[in-house]
């Protein structure tokens, strides 16, 4: 100590000061490069798609080509294709849409009821922890599990049971008993009931307690607290939850292979008649149609481009929807933010 | 029509059968050879050497006409053809041991599976490849002065007596059935001339033994996500730090949701992008992908020793709020940079292709689609997880530590250290398993980028095939009841157990870290 103190050398003390201090800048540059690194990478592939998507893999000039090939994306989705699927894509976009809808009118209500239990109605036991930790672990089992549960359980289950209770007179040939629209949407709904569960229970949990309390001290039973204070004043964090159910299941794929999307249906899953769906019938689907032109179209620049119009279609689908998603959850939390945590 | 004929050198031939590769015939002699032969299309016949097989009574050709049984007083004999430096050659398989003499044997319809009715007037059950009989049934009469023996379906046999009495027998129906051997434990199986690991259902070719070990498919799910959390791990854990840390929350507001939109990329759009436009590339530019990993890093922590002594002296947030404005011109040259040192060291010492070099020179075989192009993908899809759940830890951990040894004069990345990693370490855990079951469970990139090749091996220049891909491939078309359709949705049970203890382990330790803390993400 007093040696140190006394040589006329560089402070040990101020040396290691200096380069912990330019160790913390590398670390600093380096971390900052990665962030920077993971926007380029988003740009990056936001430019192939639009380029690829405006014909640009087949070479030439950029400028004026390129925004006809934009335009004609949108045309391509009404039009259709002509070298490889002839019916276009409008059989898929039919089929996303139809089952999107019907996961989304089942999931909603399902999601929500299990959400107020668990925040309303149960009580904090060992078993409701349980049952948290089951939804969370549920979020992150693979899609094409649930794909395998649907064919193994819904399709050859319960299908097979509705056909021989009810469609006895259609056997061998199944009805319900084999991949189809109803049983498409149900697996998505397994898929997406945590994303709307864990959503809506964050919302209703940021609700000021004031609120319950306010509404019990008025006299109102909890089911009149629930949805008559709380489901309206926590409704932008159910969209939300919705919003982010959909934007997860347009994405999906895999599982869809096993229970219902095909490579070619004849006709659409409508119908004039009541509930307006064909449930049994098999259906198309947008992202099933990349994977499939992917791998099985004739090449060529048409094929690029129109995958790529498909893809880009999905992405921004799916962007706006999260963005929006993120802006309802964002306003939700201002408007409560006093009760917030920061 | 016209016939030959050739001289066998054997001393009688006992048995004759034609072989399922085609143009092969197969000839037997009780004294104990073998020998093939080749019918070509000049209507003669070559002849190979004859090898030595064990002595035996009768002969039965198993049902893929690949594979023979030799029964042997109370030993059955296994004979299959393996490929040898001479050719196909006869090379006993497995020895099956019986309690009696062996009277008949019988295959058990075109199922892998033969029925032997034996001297203590007893039927055995056998399947094809496992020396152990799979039951044996009392027959209750003697089984001697037997013509043969019939498996009809399930439930029973029917025996045909010399003096043209038919007998019928109930028995289970054993049929059909897997152990953990034969999933779990590499096998000898029928033409292979070593014991494997093999993945090759039925279906794939007539009366070919159906392969289903796991090893090859939980190999390549394994190593799938290590590529891609080798990749993307570094990034999303960097950019987390910098976020949840370095940036101020007003910046980190819009930032954050940006660099998570990279979400929003359905993994069947990442895995056509790579497939139809990265793919055909990747090859050539595997040397300059090696360059730029390498020299971001170096580029930047250079220049970061170089102009760091002007940011401590004033440290924070000027700097933390511009650095990636000053970083665009210096990663982009990092990239360039180390795309062109890349193709310079490929021109120069590879001649100019790391992977044909590495093919020609080394003997690694490579294949179109193969690890790196599947670990690059999948690194896209498992990034924003990472990245998402990480920095919401980091920004979210107590942050009193880190400002109070910010405040006794250690620099930004001690105080991170020392001062908000050992808070957020257990939810940059979480993130990280949350991350790998993303991309164990991820279908639609290795479907399309792995080339489905069930193969056991390190090289990422070869392919892969996933347990998730074999489900979406092979389950819409295997039997329903069959083994092919049962050993399916095991795997699928055993993705999904995997999975779940993964989410299990993480959800735990996140729950530990919001208790402790309380903090709410």
């Amino acid at each position: 100590m007093i040696r140190r103190l006394s040589s006329g050398g560089p402070d040990p003390g101020t040396i290691s000061h200096r380069r912990s201090f330019r160790h913390s800048t590398m670390m600093l540059w380096l971390t900052s490069s990665m962030a920077l690194l993971a926007i380029m990478m988003l740009v990056a592939l936001i430019l192939l798609l639009f380029w690829l998507a405006a014909g640009g893999s087949s070479g030439g000039g950029q400028g004026v080509a390129a925004g006809d090939h934009l335009a004609s994306i949108f045309l391509r989705l009404q039009n259709g294709p002509a070298p490889y699927n002839s019916e276009g894509i409008f059989a898929a976009i039919v089929g996303t849409v139809a089952v999107t809808l019907l996961m989304t009118i089942i999931v909603s209500p399902l999601g929500v009821i299990v959400a107020i239990y668990l925040h309303v109605y149960a009580r904090e036991t060992w078993y409701t922890e349980l049952i948290r930790i089951g939804i969370h672990n549920l979020a992150g089992v693979p899609s094409i599990i649930y794909g395998v549960f649907g064919l193994g359980f819904f399709v050859y289950v319960v299908g097979g049971q509705i056909d021989q209770w009810f469609f006895s007179d259609a056997l061998p040939k199944a009805t319900f008993g084999t991949p189809g629209l109803l049983w498409a949407s149900v697996t998505l709904v397994l898929l997406t009931l945590p994303t709307v569960i864990v959503a809506t229970e964050e919302g209703l949990a940021r609700l000021p307690s004031s609120l319950r309390d306010g509404s019990l001290a008025l006299g109102a039973t909890r089911f009149e607290m629930t949805f008559g204070v709380l489901i309206p004043a926590a409704m932008s964090s159910l969209v939300t939850g919705i919003v982010l159910a959909i934007a997860r299941a347009a994405g999906e794929v895999a599982p869809l292979m096993l229970v219902g999307v095909v490579k070619y249906a004849p006709s659409l899953p409508l119908s004039g008649q009541m509930p307006f769906v064909e449930l049994e019938q098999k259906f198309m689907h947008l992202g099933f149609l990349v994977y499939d032109l992917t791998l099985h179209a004739p090449t060529g620049d048409g094929r690029m481009t129109l995958i790529a119009a498909i893809a880009l279609v999905l992405v921004l689908v799916v962007m706006s929807l999260t963005t929006f998603a993120a802006v309802l959850r964002g306003r939700f939390r201002m408007q409560y933010a006093q009760e917030a945590l920061f | 029509m016209t016939s030959f004929s050739i001289a066998t050198g054997l001393p009688s031939i006992s048995y004759a059968s034609t072989i399922a590769n085609g143009g092969y015939v197969a000839l037997f002699s009780a004294d104990g050879f073998f020998q093939l032969g080749k019918i070509n299309e000049s209507d003669s016949a070559k002849l190979f050497p004859p090898v030595r097989i064990p002595r035996h009574d009768e002969v039965l050709s198993t049902p893929g006409k690949r594979s023979w049984l030799l029964l042997a007083g109370d030993k059955i004999h296994h004979v299959h053809l393996e490929a040898s430096e001479g050719g196909l050659i006869a090379v006993p398989l497995l020895e099956y041991r019986l309690d009696g003499p062996a009277l008949v044997v019988s295959n058990v319809g075109l199922t892998r599976h033969f029925v032997v009715a034996d001297g203590e007037s007893r039927f055995s059950l056998y399947k094809l490849g496992q020396a152990k009989s799979r039951a044996t049934y009392s027959a209750g009469a003697s089984l001697s002065q037997v013509e043969k023996i019939e498996w009809n379906g399930p439930g029973h046999v029917d025996v045909f007596r010399v003096n043209g009495a038919l007998e019928r027998y109930r028995i289970d129906n054993f049929l059909n059935t897997l152990d953990v051997g034969d999933l779990l434990l590499p096998k000898h199986y029928e033409g292979y001339s070593e014991v494997t690991n093999t993945w090759q259902p039925e279906g794939i070719a007539e009366g070919v033994e159906p392969k289903y070990s796991f090893l090859p498919l939980l190999w390549g799910t394994l190593s799938s996500a290590f590529f891609a959390l080798i990749l993307s791990l570094p990034v999303a854990l960097g950019a987390a730090v910098y976020v949840g840390y370095f940036m101020t929350p007003a910046y980190r507001e819009i930032i954050k949701p940006v660099i998570e939109m990279l979400a929003a990329f359905p993994g069947v759009v990442i895995a056509g992008l790579a497939m139809l436009w990265l793919a055909p590339r990747l090859q050539e530019f595997v040397a300059e992908l090696i360059g730029m990993f390498v020299m971001i890093p170096v580029t930047v922590s250079v220049l970061a020793m170089l102009l760091g002594s002007r940011v401590r002296s004033r440290p924070g947030r000027y700097f933390s709020r511009r650095l990636p404005l000053l970083l665009v011109p210096i990663l982009s040259g990092a990239l360039y940079g180390g795309a062109w040192l890349g193709s310079f060291v490929d021109a120069h010492f590879f001649g100019g292709s790391l992977v044909g070099w590495l093919a020609a020179n080394r003997g690694v075989s490579v294949s179109y689609f193969n690890g790196l192009l599947v670990g690059l993908a999948l690194s896209v899809a498992t990034f924003p997880v990472i990245f998402s759940l990480a920095e919401e830890a980091i920004f979210s951990s107590p942050n009193s530590a880190a400002a109070g040894s910010l405040a006794l004069g250690a620099s930004p990345w001690q105080s991170f250290v020392d001062g908000v990693l050992p808070y957020a370490a257990s939810g940059i855990v979480a993130a990280l398993m949350l991350g790998l079951s993303r991309a164990i469970g991820e279908t639609m990139i290795l479907l399309l980028l792995s080339g489905n090749m069930p193969l056991l091996t390190v090289s990422p220049l070869e392919g892969i095939r996933s347990v998730a891909a074999t489900l979406a491939i092979e389950l819409p078309e295997a039997a329903v009841g069959s083994s092919h359709f049962r050993v399916l949705f095991l795997a699928a049970l055993m993705l999904f157990l995997l999975t779940f203890a993964i989410n299990t382990i993480a959800q735990l330790v996140k729950r530990r870290w919001h208790h402790r803390y309380g903090v709410s993400a």
